[in-house]
């Protein structure tokens, strides 16, 4: 095996034990809960991570954005039970910041565009034009990660979901479409990433279905939504395509 | 085209003819039902409480034979006794007995264990055991044999026939999990039900609101139902998840349609209201969405599912029948009796008697109080980890300021309990309760922690060393 490939290889964690394992991610807006700026945007992701202080959560690109994720599990109702905990204990901590979490999957043009103070988004908002970083924060989505054993199985759990991509697009859709093509204003290689852009760090790879770091391929096109069933009802479908493989 | 002729109802989904003679039936009857709401106030100060509980018969013989002994059992005890959907489930009810009158307690005790020794009598008559667990563990999960009765045909093929084919109906958090893709399922389960008496339908309201409230912390100590087809689940309680996907026939977006320019003209014409308004796309299963408003709400709800069955007379008592919520309202003559579901049925009596009057202090302490209600969605929490982890994961409880904190479950508890001790003692009743049991319900865990404490070390369950398991703890009684 070339050393480059090696390299690459060594930046994905493959649990062969957690084979078949979902974990979901849920990005939300923070909003204000009321008083006179209430409905605003808020840009207090950092407030409100301090505020819940769990590995669970964490922030995005967006300050305004928060992102709760649950361990890996192959039972519904574990999932299920993880993605309430989140919620219930999200709502909690944002009542006490005068916030709450809404499922919003495009935001309106006039939120505050404040990026999270992390090194890694601060570089990738200085480098992209402004119409990109809009589009990045603007729009939420629920991520879904499907455990695999290695890079072969991961590449053929993603071979079965591929030609689903349209229909995976539609069934998460609750925004005529728009969250997705802001995502392709912000992810410019949407279709097709070019290698040389995420080789050194996977992360930035930004397609749709993708072979995550953690060692899961990863789902992003699904949108948002209130109903932690309809997270299931999505889970159900794409295990229902790799069921084979896994 | 007669009966079976099409039409569209005002949702948009096709409803046949006899469904729109059902539906019409329903709203009638809930209409003379509202209307004559002063026949259920109650008075005096009684409360009358019934219990039902379901029971298994187990033997190693063939389905028919499991069938006659039923059947011969029950044509022993038919004044108390009842089928159920399995071929092998048994129904004992009680009859209402007022627990504030003299004796009330003893005497309801008295005709339950009675009734259940009757039965006993019966089933070693007929060379059976008897099963007093939540989950059959000897039964297929698919195809499991059902009462041979119309309804038992009906109403599970109709939830079969509807499942969306991608829904994923394997549970468990064991190594292997278990296919529950049958609505018939819900022939393994057995519970242990709780009627109470309301004084009006807005105290049955109240009654079921802060019920559903109530109901996860009686089931995070009383899990009685985690091995399906001798395997380990690895859920405490695996009834209520297991019935509630067998019986999931919601689409939140219809997978079933491949064609993508089909798909966006529906979205395009979906003008549904948002789910919760007005009852949309709720499971007919476990826990409503939001608290009930008042009693027409919670018939409103009722009504909002297929009947399924086809009787117009009796087309409110139907859709009842068919309200498989945690805690549901049914209405007998005059009286409006809200009953408790989500306990599983307990190996013995005593735990049984303890997990009522737990629930009617708790309830009692509730409604004198005016207890704030927990949001449901915290309530959806709480239900889910009491059946999937018991007392393991920590809770939500509403602290002092009826606000909700989360707390080690154990540890919460115990203030449920000095409320529910509180509520007894308000009625007179707290002599009743029986604290070394309770104590022991508590100290030694779930009956579902006991069994899997003795079958863990084993890998394959036999069926011997889940009849001996069993045996030993009494869930299997011979």
């Amino acid at each position: 095996m070339n050393e480059n490939f090696k390299d690459f290889l060594s930046k994905f964690s493959f649990r062969p034990e957690m084979a078949g394992f979902i974990g979901i991610e849920r990005e939300q807006f923070l909003i204000v809960a009321g008083g006179l700026d209430g409905g605003q945007y808020a840009s207090r992701a950092q407030g409100f991570l301090s505020m819940i202080n769990s590995s669970k959560w964490t922030y995005e690109l967006s300050a305004c954005q928060v992102e709760s994720r649950t361990n890996p599990h192959k039972d519904l109702s574990a999932i299920k039970l993880e993605i309430l905990e989140n919620e219930n204990c999200g709502n909690q901590a944002a009542f006490k910041l005068g916030l709450r979490l809404d499922n919003i999957e495009v935001a309106s043009r006039n939120m505050p565009f404040t990026v999270y103070p992390d090194f890694r988004y601060l570089e990738i908002a200085k480098t992209i034009p402004q119409d990109r970083l809009e589009a990045a924060c603007r729009v939420t989505g629920t991520h879904i990660h499907i455990g695999v054993r290695d890079i072969s199985h991961a590449i053929e759990v993603n071979n079965l979901l591929v030609p689903h991509l349209n229909i995976f697009c539609s069934l998460g859709d609750h925004s005529n479409s728009e969250r997705l093509r802001l995502y392709r204003t912000m992810a410019k290689n949407f279709e097709v990433a070019r290698a040389e852009e995420f080789a050194d760090n996977p992360r930035n790879c930004w397609k749709l279905i993708r072979i995550s770091i953690h060692g899961t391929v990863e789902l992003r096109m699904f949108g948002v939504t209130d109903n932690v069933d309809e997270i299931l009802e999505w889970v159900s479908f794409v295990r229902s395509i790799v069921k084979g493989a896994l | 085209m007669g009966l079976f002729r099409q039409i569209y109802c005002k949702r948009g989904a096709i409803m046949s003819k006899q469904e729109k003679e059902m539906r019409e039936s329903f709203d009638f009857q809930v209409k003379n039902l509202l209307a004559s709401r002063d026949k259920f106030l109650k008075k005096d100060d009684s409360l009358r409480v019934g219990l039902e509980s379901e029971i298994a018969i187990h033997a190693r013989s063939s389905d028919s034979e499991l069938v006659q002994k039923r059947d011969a059992i029950i044509a022993d005890n038919s004044d108390f006794t009842d089928v159920e959907l399995g071929a092998s489930q048994i129904e004992i009810r009680t009859p209402p007995i007022d627990l504030l009158s003299t004796n009330g307690m003893s005497s309801l005790t008295g005709i339950y264990k009675q009734r259940f020794f009757n039965v006993l009598d019966s089933a070693r008559k007929h060379g059976v055991g008897i099963l007093r667990i939540g989950a059959n563990p000897f039964l297929p999960t698919i195809k499991t044999p059902r009462t041979d009765k119309p309804k038992y045909r009906l109403v599970p093929d109709f939830y079969n026939r509807n499942r969306d084919p991608y829904l994923d109906t394997m549970i468990g958090l064991g190594k292997n999990q278990i296919n529950i893709g049958d609505a018939a399922i819900v022939s393994l389960f057995q519970s242990f039900q709780v009627n109470l008496e309301a004084n009006s339908l807005a105290d049955a309201c109240d009654k079921m609101n802060r019920s559903l409230v109530i109901a996860p912390y009686l089931l995070a100590f009383s899990g009685n139902a985690r091995y399906l087809r001798c395997q380990d689940a690895k859920i405490q309680d695996a009834r209520m998840i297991g019935w509630a996907a067998s019986h999931d026939i919601r689409t939140f977006c219809d997978t079933k349609l491949q064609d993508l320019r089909i798909l966006s003209w529906e979205k395009s014409f979906d003008v549904r209201p948002k789910r919760n308004k007005d009852w949309q796309n709720e499971l007919r299963v476990g826990l409503p969405s939001r608290y009930f408003r008042d009693m027409a709400d919670y018939l409103h709800r009722a009504g909002s599912f297929p009947f399924i069955l086809y009787d117009p007379q009796s087309a409110l008592a139907i859709s009842i029948g068919l309200t498989w919520l945690d805690t549901r309202t049914k209405f007998i003559d005059d009286s409006a009796i809200v009953e408790l579901r989500l306990p599983s049925t307990q190996p013995t009596i005593k735990e049984e008697m303890v997990l009522m009057l737990i629930y009617i202090g708790r309830l009692h302490y509730s409604q004198m109080t005016n207890e704030a209600l927990l949001p449901i969605n915290i309530v959806q929490e709480n239900r889910l980890s009491a059946m999937i982890y018991g007392l393991e994961r920590p809770l939500w409880f509403l602290n002092k300021n009826d606000l909700p904190v989360k707390l080690p479950a154990k540890e919460g508890l115990i203030t449920e309990l000095e409320k529910a001790l509180f509520g007894l003692n308000h009625l007179g009743l707290s002599s009743c309760l029986e604290r070394e049991i309770l104590d022991a319900m508590l100290n030694f865990g779930s009956p579902s922690s006991r069994l899997a404490a003795l079958l863990n070390p084993k890998d394959n369950l036999s069926i011997s060393d889940m009849e001996d398991a069993l045996s030993e703890l009494k869930m299997l009684v011979y």
